[in-house]
């Protein structure tokens, strides 16, 4: 990879490509969470901001439908 | 009513005008009135006819006749695509040819052949489905019952009537004309159409006294667009044709009708990306002003990404489906009126039908002749004979069956004996119809035939043995336990009663139907059809539930339900539903498949409160008594056979009246919307990721990521391959479930999966920046020595590429919730199309088509790592989709 001097263009588009892909991947444990009875909007939220965290809480909590 | 296919017919003012104008023609006597339009209760020969046509033009209305061919060609080309791509033109005239130091055409004539392509293909496409609904249309025939001098009574096209013709109407005939009567039987006219009035409106024969402005309160003319409740009229046609008050007032007719949930979905879609564009236009212009300098390129570009992610080809792609489904649908013999209904006959729940003829078989057969006693009789046939072959109304099967008897019985020599005076026509309040006729000796006599609780209502007296007498309560009993024992064996039954010497002739009327003698009944049997249960079974798998709203009574429903596998345990009458208010019905609905001895106020009236449950319910029906619950219902369903306002009414129109038939053009009708949903879903989606590409681009690059004339390239290609669509099947399990339109899926959709291809956009960014356009240019962008007009079009190429690939592509991930290519496979010719596509578009940066638009054909070290990014699209586009339907139930 060679980056010179475009030093905007390698952080905007990695960032870019880091967010979008973090907001993607955020479903998974919000969705593990909302197929427990959690509110997917908060959830999303949180996975959005603490994804391993979230993902392995999501994995844990019980389901409070059954 | 028809509309002109072509533009004699349509200009009403080629034609000579109406030899009498309606109010003119209700102030004369009915002499006067035949010689003003010198013709006979004879009627026009065919000759005449002819002649008359020529003069006054064929009877259809001119209002929505189909667009010329020009116009048609105009709007095709006229469209945000093409206008960019002039705009384009007008630049690179000036760019390429006038300060240019060496002239090149090249761009310009590029441009004019996608603007010509693109033009064609959608004129080409709207014309093939604009005639395939014509055709559909045209298998569609209603016709009117006029007298020819020459012929005597024939049934010809409603196009086919003249001023002068003598029109015989009975319940259920559609008015073809503006007519005046000159004979009318107890004749109720609904001109809802035309003035709004939900009641029937009684119309008389004789000359109109009354002074009106208002021409619609003529009670002796009848309005085309307007039809008979009941009753019987011989009229003659005044008016036909754009001189009818219905061709007159045609535009406001046909603009009341409102928008469908279809039209409101296609609407809120288009408006979504609609308010997207208007706010991403400008963000991306300011962007790439401010960070690039180039103004007008600037502006090129967001113009070019508008027009990009404007789904322009979503109308030709939602005709095209509708029509491929409707001619698809025909083959099934299904004939589609209103393309649009299609989507709701897929997302039809609940079917309301009729029993006769969808459950039964529609072959009545006259099993008994039965007195009071329960004993054949032969005057009991008879009288029903007489009653059935004197009665001008609607014949119906059970009449057919009774003539058909009689004939085996010899009973026609009798006709001799008598003459007809006069009849008082069916409705279905009384439940009966009645004949009066005069024996040689004079002696006048009426014969009443009708359902039974009705004419024990109206008999004071039984007949036995030829001898009358009083109908006691206990002989009523030993009646009714006859026909309940009848009814019980499937068989529908008629009573038959006379009375001697009613009213003074020209006097006859409901009222004299009372004190009558009751002779017998008449059993006929219509056994239940043997496609009927697997049928029914065949409609719940694809989660739709029949009900059944006849009027039979529930004794005959309940033995025909229970033979084809409907639960009839909770059956509803009429009268139990009128006690209900609305809502208990709306709880009681939903548990009852049967509900018998309906009126036909009470069949809409069950529709109505269904369709407020939230389901979509499709009702068919083929009689007068059908027609205000196929209003009310969903999406209307007739038979090729039905009365004239049953077909009107209807949305589609089965050439068989078999349930089969019925579930067949159900899944073709859901096909057809699932293709339609898909594409609309992968273009909200597809657009929306795009745009997050373009303004990270627009942000973080030093260049633009794509010229706009690439841009336009990329859109064109990406259409062409969406024609396939319509082509597509559709997985198995998306046909077992009733599908509804619903707006908010499409956004939330989007939104899930629209980023998942704006990662790989990026990705691509990244890969061409930083790793291939500088190892091919010697450096990364703005290093001293790098050609720095050969890294962007290269870069422009690599995005060129993936972005094709990833759209393209798109197609078969969306179009299935399982695995594309292994677990469910698109049809041949989208195989064939975005295979197509795709290598198109990978080898225009090698030609000099691509050199043209300012590419560069990119290394061979671009493609591995453009097939590994199009395979962790695919992973990931997989993980999303599975993450969506995990949320929300389900794909599309």
């Amino acid at each position: 990879m060679q980056f010179g001097n475009n030093i905007i263009t390698t952080i905007g588009l990695f960032g870019t490509c880091g967010l979008m892909l973090l907001a993607l991947f955020a479903t998974w444990p919000s969705v593990k969470a909302f197929q427990k009875g959690r509110n997917f909007t908060k959830w999303y939220i949180f996975s959005v901001l603490l994804f391993p965290v979230a993902l392995v809480v999501s994995f844990m909590i019980k389901d409070r439908r059954s | 009513m028809e509309k002109s296919k072509d533009t004699r017919d349509g200009n009403a003012n080629s034609f000579a005008p109406p030899p009498l104008d309606l109010k003119a023609a209700s102030k004369l006597e009915n002499d006067d009135l035949l010689r003003a339009l010198d013709v006979t209760l004879k009627g026009n020969s065919q000759s005449k006819a002819t002649e008359l046509q020529t003069k006054y033009g064929r009877n259809v209305i001119s209002h929505e006749k189909p667009e010329s061919t020009v116009r048609r060609l105009i709007k095709a080309f006229v469209n945000p695509f093409t206008m960019v791509l002039f705009v384009l033109v007008v630049i690179s005239i000036f760019t390429d040819i006038i300060y240019a130091e060496q002239k090149s055409f090249r761009t310009i004539i590029l441009i004019f052949s996608m603007v010509f392509m693109s033009g064609m293909l959608r004129f080409v496409q709207e014309n093939r489905s604009n005639k395939a609904a014509e055709k559909l249309k045209a298998m569609v025939h209603t016709t009117a019952l006029v007298e020819r001098a020459d012929k005597g009574k024939v049934d010809i096209p409603l196009s086919e009537i003249v001023p002068g013709d003598i029109v015989h109407l009975s319940a259920g005939d559609m008015i073809p004309a503006d007519l005046r009567f000159v004979a009318v039987k107890d004749l109720f006219i609904d001109q809802a159409t035309l003035t709004g009035e939900s009641d029937p409106v009684e119309k008389y024969d004789g000359i109109n006294q009354k002074e009106t402005k208002n021409q619609f309160e003529l009670l002796n003319i009848g309005f085309m667009g307007s039809h008979v409740v009941s009753g019987t009229a011989i009229g003659v046609v005044v008016a036909t044709g754009d001189r009818t008050c219905f061709g007159s007032m045609a535009k406001s007719i046909t603009g009341k009708r409102g928008a469908t949930s279809f039209d409101k979905g296609i609407n809120s879609v288009s408006w979504v990306l609609v308010r997207f564009i208007v706010a991403m236009v400008p963000v991306v212009f300011f962007i790439n002003g401010f960070t690039k300098g180039n103004w007008l390129q600037a502006l090129l570009f967001a113009l070019s990404v508008a027009v990009g992610v404007t789904p322009e080809m979503l109308p030709m792609i939602v005709t095209t489906n509708l029509a491929k489904g409707a001619v698809a649908m025909s083959r099934k013999k299904t004939v589609v009126k209103h393309l649009d209904s299609m989507q709701n006959f897929g997302a039809m729940d609940i079917l309301c039908t009729d029993k006769t003829g969808t459950l039964t078989q529609n072959k009545v057969v006259l099993e008994y002749h039965l007195n009071v006693r329960g004993e054949e009789d032969p005057r009991v046939l008879r009288h029903a004979f007489l009653n059935s072959y004197y009665q001008t109304g609607l014949k119906n099967l059970m009449d057919i069956a009774i003539l058909s008897h009689g004939e085996e019985e010899a009973f026609k020599p009798e006709i001799g004996s008598y003459t007809k005076v006069d009849e008082i026509p069916f409705d279905f309040n009384r439940r009966r119809m009645s004949v009066i006729i005069k024996d040689t000796d004079g002696k006048t006599q009426m014969i009443t035939k009708g359902a039974v609780e009705e004419m024990l209502s109206i008999s004071s007296c039984a007949e036995y043995n030829g001898k009358a007498m009083e109908l006691t309560p206990e002989i009523r009993t030993e009646i009714l336990q006859h026909v309940d024992k009848l009814n019980n064996q499937g068989m529908r039954v008629l009573a038959v009663a006379q009375k001697n010497d009613p009213s003074a002739v020209g006097e006859f009327s409901v009222k004299d139907e009372v004190d009558m003698t009751f002779m017998g009944y008449v059993a006929f049997l219509d056994p239940p059809k043997e496609t009927a249960k697997s049928a029914i079974q065949a409609l719940n798998e694809y989660g739709i539930s029949v009900k059944i709203l006849t009027g039979d009574n529930d004794a005959i429903s309940r033995f025909i339900c229970n033979q084809v596998g409907i639960n009839a345990e909770n059956l509803l009458l009429g009268s139990q539903i009128d006690q209900m208010d609305d809502k208990t019905l709306a709880v009681e609905a939903e548990k009852v498949s049967v509900f018998a001895k309906l009126a036909p106020q009470q069949k809409a009236r069950i529709v109505k409160i269904l369709r407020e449950n939230g389901h979509v319910v499709g009702f068919l029906g083929d009689g007068i008594n059908d027609a205000s619950a196929m209003r009310e219902s969903d999406v209307a369903i007739s038979v090729d056979t039905a009365v004239d306002i049953a077909k009107e009414s209807a949305d589609i129109i089965l050439l068989e009246k078999d349930l089969k038939v019925l579930s067949d053009g159900v899944i073709e009708g859901r096909k057809t919307f699932g293709n339609i949903i898909k594409y609309i879903k992968m273009t909200a989606s597809s657009n929306f990721g795009n745009m997050f590409s373009v303004v990270a681009a627009s942000a973080f690059l030093p260049f633009l990521p794509m010229l706009p004339i690439q841009i336009l390239v990329l859109n064109f290609i990406y259409d062409l391959s969406c024609t396939s669509i319509p082509w597509d099947h559709m997985d198995a399990d998306y046909l077992k479930k009733p599908r509804k339109w619903d707006a908010s899926s499409i956004g939330k959709f989007m939104i899930w999966i629209g980023p998942t291809s704006s990662v790989f956009d990026v990705t691509t960014y990244i890969i061409m920046f930083f790793i291939i356009c500088p190892s091919v240019c010697g450096g990364p962008y703005g290093s001293p020595g790098v050609n720095s007009i050969l890294f962007m079009s290269l870069f422009n190429a690599g995005w060129f590429v993936e972005s094709l690939w990833s759209q393209t592509l798109v197609i078969h991930m969306i179009r299935t919730p399982k695995i594309p290519f292994i677990q469910s496979r698109a049809s041949f010719p989208v195989l064939l199309f975005t295979t197509l596509s795709i290598t198109a578009g990978t080898i225009i940066p090698y030609t000099p088509f691509g050199a043209a638009m300012g590419m560069s054909g990119m290394p061979l070290t671009y493609f591995p790592w453009l097939v590994g990014m199009i395979l962790c699209y695919m992973a990931l586009a997989t993980f999303q989709k599975t993450m969506f339907i995990r949320k929300y139930g389900e794909l599309l």
